[in-house]
């Protein structure tokens, strides 16, 4: 190792830190790799895609993997690995998304029942239990047939239906966390209820909701490859992960590739972000840094 | 002579990514039918590890033992594989383990007449009825009321000292020839404490059992052990009868932990002596005296010298001590790490009049609402504070003892405004706080703080230590510039004796001592006039302990703080108090200056307490009377008609059970609330 001469700021320091810890092992490194290179060509997809997505070759159907097709052609002759491409955006935009807009909406949610307690907590818990108590995709379908068609509409939907859980554990961590000597110490110290609840109280109460969230960024690309064969999601032939292996799984039997390869990406991408998440995770919280 | 078991030379180490730990390096001890053996040391001394080395509950990996022998009832125990049949036998079978936690080594799903029953069914190979037989003949044993009845009930219908009964009754179950008892009564009150180990002994006595009981209370080991074993840094520093290691200590470690506890007997003016520095790091340990960089007697030769061995103190039968040179108490210190005198002067509490009270709490009343049924009903009212008063006047420290459940802390929490008061007055300096809101109560939390018992929950772990201390300065805006906020942030440091460059540093990063002095600069930071120390050292090691309350009189000293000093350590409170008052209850029962509550104790329960605590000295420990007090602390849900201690008192008379007694002046100020005095 070479030696540090350089006498780094506070915050440089704690970034070095926060960086160090966050690629300490090599499933991270991987997995972030993994995340960079299916954004950096989902971005640049008309540069990086060998074909279009939508370009048909009939003569070319159902092909195996060759050098002209590297992951071969699906059932209309499109391109398997342009269609994977392309169709990053759909699902790595919709899983990201609709998460960022579950997460952000059920935490402060759940952040506002846990403080404010009494007609608050019972009020906004009660319409969470009431949308837990419907089926996601019925959910789904109900919320997509009132806001409509369309990318923006579809993670809009899946975000309100995974809300609750968001909302569920960050109350649960709210109450615990609450009750704890720091937060009483943040009182006498004079910080106000506000204060206390965005300084001390919620960024003790992240943790279990990036796991959350690591968890449920499959669960949306899957659920918007649900919602787009029930007719509800994106329209054909727009390319998505999910809607490639909904249509791909009637030729399961004789050429399983046309399912399996974006099965596979879907699979990669939820691995990649779920090991970052929890490197997220152990990187913020400065108890378990370094621990690995 | 062979023993019941013989530990010969072992070591445990621990597999760290930065290297490895030997937790425990070349132990060697025994013990025989009958005998009470104490090992004594800090937290991380080794002595637990020592304790499940010997029965493998060792977790592996990371943990592995890599040499030694443990010779049980003349056979090798590490001959047999973690999890053999053999060995599980033994444990369990003939060895005993009794834990710290009773809430946590009883399943809390079970019924403990299952629990009991279990293991003996296994061990004993009994059938059903004649473990429940056995299940109720075991309470019994452990003085369990009605145990025939108790055997259905749950572990959380029980009481934390009747836990640990059941605890010590399934540790007995297959009549174990020897007993581990793990700092068992560490989580509980004086007096449930003293009932507890005074049953192990008993036991222990009647049925020729062995028993090892692993502490870090000197007193308890004066009282009840009779050979002690003192543990440092893995390794046995010292070992002998306990009369001996008492009077004529050899090594400057065991010196040092008893310099670093208050008694009951000291004079007020005994300044405690901590223990200097941290233990040194044990991953990749060197050949050394580990000791050395705390130890006030060593000189440049130790440095030198390889790891000593336990050596014979001469003239002395079975004293040994692992030292370099020859200490005794008499023996001049190489260096001194701290000043050793300390002045107390009592102070004319008549002539103070009420502007020199900081604190007036008047008729103090707190309630916790119970509901019950789907319409939550309030059916009645927990009483934990009923009726409290007493003054607090400035720069004086005052003390608040009662086991736990007796409404200490609640005063404390609502003194400060924590928990809202159902009836009576709260005074600060003149203005009454009692009703006011969230808004209102800020100006005057400035002028008031809390030193927390836990200094690892009481500190958020993300934030760094510099805006720890910084935060209440910036949530007061108490006129500071950034700059000078900065400037006063690396004072506090040094004022509680932290390098100020530690500032970037999260919690996690300090050990217990320095978090609490991290706790204690915020608490300073804003210039307040009040502290409330809620078991602010209860936490703590003995040796930091002292580090600590050394702190907190300096600090009074520097910056004429007044202290609401809460705890239920006896000692410790009137090692700093200038009066103290005993609760019970919800109510206050004695009230006066240290000298003649502790002199000259006048309520029963006060009298009880304090001969329940045990004296580090084993020659006035085997001479003194006393009287343990038997029964609970009842729940305040079912409080005593009349006076609230007549279910425990011996001394009660019809009248104290049906009329509640008033706090009465004596002579000096010194209040009580008794019939009979």
């Amino acid at each position: 190792m070479k030696k540090e001469n350089k006498i780094l700021t506070p915050a440089a320091e704690r970034r070095k830190q926060f960086l160090d810890a966050f690629f300490a092992t090599v499933p991270v490194r991987v997995g972030f790799s993994i995340i960079a290179v299916m954004v950096f060509c989902a971005v640049l997809a008309p540069v990086v895609a060998p074909y279009g997505p939508n370009d048909q070759d009939l003569s070319n159907m159902l092909q195996k993997m060759s050098f002209a097709h590297p992951f071969g052609t699906d059932p209309l002759g499109r391109d398997l690995l342009s269609r994977i491409i392309y169709g990053a955006r759909a699902s790595l935009s919709v899983g990201l998304v609709s998460t960022i807009i579950a997460g952000s909406i059920g935490i402060t949610l759940g952040l506002l029942a846990g403080n404010m307690g009494k007609w608050v907590d019972a009020v906004i818990m009660r319409i969470m239990d009431a949308m837990m108590s419907i089926p996601v995709v019925i959910l789904a379908l109900f919320l997509g047939s009132i806001l409509g068609k369309g990318l923006g509409n579809i993670m809009l939907c899946i975000g309100i239906v995974m809300m609750p859980g968001y909302a569920r554990m960050t109350r649960g961590q709210v109450l615990t966390v609450k009750q704890l000597d720091y937060v009483t110490a943040g009182k006498i110290g004079g910080a106000t209820q506000i204060k206390n609840a965005l300084k001390h109280i919620l960024p003790n109460c992240i943790a279990p909701n990036l796991v959350l969230a690591t968890m449920n960024l499959g669960t949306a690309i899957l659920t918007e490859a649900g919602l787009s064969y029930l007719g509800m999601g994106i329209n054909p032939p727009t390319a998505s992960w999910g809607a490639m292996v909904s249509d791909g799984y009637r030729y399961l039997s004789d050429y399983p590739h046309v399912a399996i390869i974006p099965g596979i990406f879907v699979i990669l991408t939820v691995w990649a972000f779920n090991v970052c998440g929890d490197a997220l995770r152990d990187a913020t919280d400065p108890r378990l840094r370094g621990t690995r | 002579m062979e023993h019941l078991i013989e530990v010969r030379n072992l070591h445990t180490e621990f597999k760290q990514s930065k290297g490895i730990l030997k937790a425990v390096n070349g132990v060697s001890y025994y013990l025989d039918p009958g005998e009470i053996v104490a090992f004594v040391g800090e937290s991380g001394s080794g002595k637990s590890v020592t304790q499940y080395s010997g029965v493998q509950l060792i977790a592996s990996p990371p943990g592995k033992i890599t040499e030694g022998e443990i010779l049980f009832e003349g056979k090798n125990l590490l001959s047999y594989g973690q999890n053999s049949e053999e060995l599980r036998k033994v444990r369990g079978g003939k060895i005993g383990i009794v834990f710290q936690e009773p809430m946590s080594t009883l399943n809390p799903v079970m019924t403990i007449g299952n629990q009991l029953t279990e293991s003996v069914m296994l061990h004993l190979k009994m059938d059903k009825k004649q473990a429940m037989e056995r299940a109720v003949e075991l309470l019994k044993k452990v003085r369990i009321p009605d145990p025939e009845s108790r055997l259905k009930a749950y572990p959380h219908q029980f009481s934390g000292g009747m836990r640990q009964r059941i605890v010590i009754a399934m540790a007995l179950s297959c009549n174990p020839k020897l007993l581990i008892a793990d700092e068992a009564t560490t989580a509980l009150d004086v007096t449930t404490q003293a009932q507890i180990l005074d049953l192990m002994q008993d036991i222990v006595k009647e049925s020729n059992t062995a028993m090892v009981m692993v502490t870090h209370n000197l007193s308890i080991v004066a009282r009840y052990a009779q050979r002690v074993y003192v543990m440092y840094a893995g390794e046995i520093v010292e070992h002998g009868t306990t009369e001996e290691i008492f009077k004529n200590p050899r090594h400057p470690y065991t010196m040092g932990l008893m310099n670093a506890v208050p008694g009951l007997n000291d004079p007020k003016e005994r300044k405690l002596i901590p223990i200097h520095g941290f233990v040194t790091n044990l991953v990749d340990r060197k050949d050394e005296c580990t000791f050395r960089n705390r130890c006030p007697y060593a000189t440049a030769e130790c440095a030198e010298r390889a790891t000593p061995g336990l050596v014979k103190v001469p003239g002395e039968d079975g004293h040994f001590a692992a030292c370099h040179r020859t200490i005794t108490r008499d023996t001049k210190v190489e260096k001194h790490f701290d000043t050793m005198e300390r002045s107390y002067t009592a102070r004319d509490y008549s002539k103070l009049t009420d502007a020199d009270k900081i604190l007036d709490v008047q008729d103090l009343k707190v309630y916790f609402p119970v509901y019950k049924g789907l319409i939550r009903k309030k059916v009645a009212d927990v009483k934990a504070v009923d009726g409290v008063s007493f003054e607090v006047y400035k720069g004086e420290t005052f003390g608040l003892v009662g086991e736990s459940g007796c409404g200490k802390s609640t005063v404390a929490r609502t003194v400060l405004r924590l928990n809202d008061a159902t009836g009576g007055r709260i005074i600060f300096n003149g203005d009454d706080i009692t009703g006011l809101d969230d808004a209102k109560m800020r100006p005057y939390r400035r002028n008031m703080s809390m030193i927390f018992q836990d200094p690892y929950g009481s500190l958020d772990p993300r934030q760094r230590a510099g805006d720890i201390v910084m935060e209440p300065m910036k949530n007061f805006d108490i006129g500071l510039s950034q700059e000078q906020m900065d400037k006063r942030v690396d004072e506090l440091f040094e004022l509680v004796g932290l390098d100020p460059a530690y500032r970037e540093r999260v919690p996690h990063e300090f050990s217990g001592g320095q978090r609490q002095r991290l706790v204690i600069a915020r608490a300073i930071s804003t210039n307040p006039s009040f502290i409330v120390c809620d078991e602010a050292i209860s936490a703590l090691d003995v040796s930091i302990q002292a580090q600590v309350i050394n702190l907190l009189e300096e600090l009074q000293q520097k910056l004429g703080l007044t202290y609401l000093f809460i705890a239920h350590d006896l000692s410790v409170v009137r090692h700093i108090s200038d009066r103290v008052a005993v609760m019970y209850l919800g109510q206050m029962v004695e009230f006066a200056d240290w000298n003649s509550l502790y002199s000259n104790p006048l309520h029963p329960y006060t009298k009880s307490l304090l001969e329940a605590v045990p004296v580090p000295d084993p020659v006035l420990e085997k001479t003194r009377e006393r009287q343990i007090v038997q029964g609970e602390v009842p729940s305040p849900m079912q409080r005593p008609p009349g006076c609230a201690f007549s279910t425990r008192c011996p001394h009660a008379t019809e009248k104290c059970r049906t009329e509640m007694p008033v706090l009465r002046e004596g002579a000096d100020g010194h209040k009580v609330a008794c019939h009979m005095i």
